[in-house]
């Protein structure tokens, strides 16, 4: 369980994006669908422990962030990849930051590159291959670490069309699979159709989930748009 | 074609050269066949000399490369800020003297052989300090912060994040730093003539000698050609990433 309670953040001395932000996320897939900029990112990053919250508390499982670290997956939606390692080493490196045994990390890292296909670019580094493929390479660095915790950002934006539904349903399995407790965050309607579980609607910034969405709802992108529609003035992306 | 383009700016320079040969018409600038001439007569001396040259500027090079990585990444990364700040107030503080000028201490502090190196590195020091101080302070802040979430600490920070990103700035620095040991070479071989290509060309220039000048001269240009092009051949098979 992932919870928020009265926290505030703001980059230096600009507005809020985050006020007296309170929220509680449980196991499981749970999917923030917001428009862009209105601070979702943000609201990853105070959970990771990345950014640190004025004032408010964010615990994982009843401890700080911090605390988690190693056992908790931070996917930014850009820029996640070190350019200067091959993908081989960009998957491996939450195994290697955990000292794990070799072999057991070259398991991992071919297990993990096999299931979202990009096991043919492991020798290749992240400039050599595509935008959806880097996602997917950061998405199999996720898979292949085990963690307890995974923080998604926009995750499936730069896969092609025919790739979305699979890579969801890893995402999906992992995540059950595993116990863990994922949030997705994610502008892209059909994102949450796709990965199932439930959904929150936010607004912002400074940001506010202004309505929970069970995995029922959540099953059809028409119902999902018109809920969404109904909530929010601004207009998502259903491509 | 690059091979072609450089052969014709090596063709133009030559050219060049004998044209203003025959123009001045004095025996302090013979043309290049001469020159040719008295290196294909002087090889052993030249390499000789070479070879004690290029001992000097690989040693100066390699003190040069652990000192100026030494003190750029403590300027920038040493949990202690104020010492990080005190290392990099030094480095710049000292970097403006002009070091040359300290090689009288150095011969008596060091001796003839030893202050030639000593000399040689502090110089070639400087350009590799300074780039490593620039680009670890440019390192991804965001790659550094995700080492954290996946459970690294700080040295792992370095080992994974500042290190990899400054290597560019690093290679930067030693080409640069290789470069200026081969100038600062010609200075600290000449003060103190011993052997070397410094003390050839100061020796023969001496002793009006101008062909073995211009022989020496072109042999330590060809040395330092080389090692940059080897260098160059290095940071891009170092950085392919890139």
């Amino acid at each position: 369980m992932i919870e928020l309670r009265d926290v505030w953040f703001r980059y230096r001395e600009g507005p809020f994006v985050l006020q007296s932000f309170t929220a509680a996320f449980p196991r499981g897939v749970s999917t923030i669908l917001g428009p862009n900029g209105s601070g979702k990112t943000t609201l990853l990053r105070v959970i990771a422990g990345i950014l640190k919250p004025e004032r408010g508390v964010v615990t994982i499982d009843g401890r700080p962030p911090e605390r988690l670290w190693g056992r908790v997956v931070y996917l930014p939606q850009s820029g996640g990849l070190y350019p200067w390692m091959s993908n081989r080493e960009n998957i491996a490196l939450p195994l290697k930051l955990a000292r794990r045994p070799r072999r057991e990390i070259e398991t991992a890292v071919v297990r993990a590159a096999r299931a979202l296909g990009v096991a043919h670019l492991l020798d290749k580094y992240p400039r050599e291959v595509s935008g959806g493929e880097q996602q997917r390479v950061l998405l199999a660095r996720a898979v292949a670490s085990g963690a307890e915790v995974w923080l998604l950002d926009e995750p499936l934006s730069m896969v092609d069309v025919d790739h979305r539904s699979e890579i969801a349903r890893i995402i999906s399995d992992a995540v059950r699979g595993t116990g863990s407790c994922a949030i997705v965050v994610t502008h892209n309607i059909k994102d949450v159709v796709e990965l199932g579980g439930r959904a929150y609607i936010a607004r912002g910034p400074p940001l506010s989930l202004v309505a929970e969405l069970s995995p029922h709802e959540c099953a059809s992108a028409e119902a999902l748009e018109r809920a969404v529609r109904a909530l929010l003035a601004r207009p998502f992306a259903s491509r | 074609m690059r091979a072609a383009l450089y052969a014709a700016a090596l063709a133009a320079l030559l050219a060049a050269w004998q044209v203003t040969a025959l123009a001045v018409g004095k025996p302090y600038l013979p043309p290049p066949a001469e020159v040719a001439a008295q290196m294909a007569s002087d090889s052993w001396l030249l390499a000789y000399n070479l070879l004690a040259t290029l001992r000097r500027v690989a040693i100066s090079a390699l003190i040069a490369l652990v000192l100026g990585l030494a003190a750029g990444l403590s300027a920038t990364w040493l949990p202690e800020r104020v010492s990080a700040s005190f290392i990099r107030a030094l480095v710049l503080l000292t970097y403006p003297i002009p070091h040359l000028a300290l090689t009288p201490i150095f011969l008596h502090l060091f001796g003839i052989e030893a202050s030639k190196i000593a000399i040689i590195s502090l110089i070639a020091l400087y350009p590799i300090a300074l780039s490593v101080m620039e680009w670890a302070q440019r390192f991804p802040r965001d790659l550094a912060s995700l080492i954290y979430v996946m459970g690294g600490g700080r040295r792992d920070v370095v080992k994974y994040v500042v290190l990899p990103s400054s290597l560019p700035g690093v290679l930067t620095g030693v080409r640069i730093a290789v470069s200026t040991a081969y100038s600062v070479s010609f200075i600290a071989e000449s003060l103190a003539v011993t052997d070397g290509l410094g003390a050839l060309i100061y020796t023969s220039w001496h002793r009006l000698e101008f062909a073995r000048m211009y022989a020496a001269i072109v042999t330590l240009s060809a040395a330092g050609l080389a090692s940059y092009a080897l260098l160059a051949w290095l940071e891009r098979r170092a950085v392919k990433w890139a």
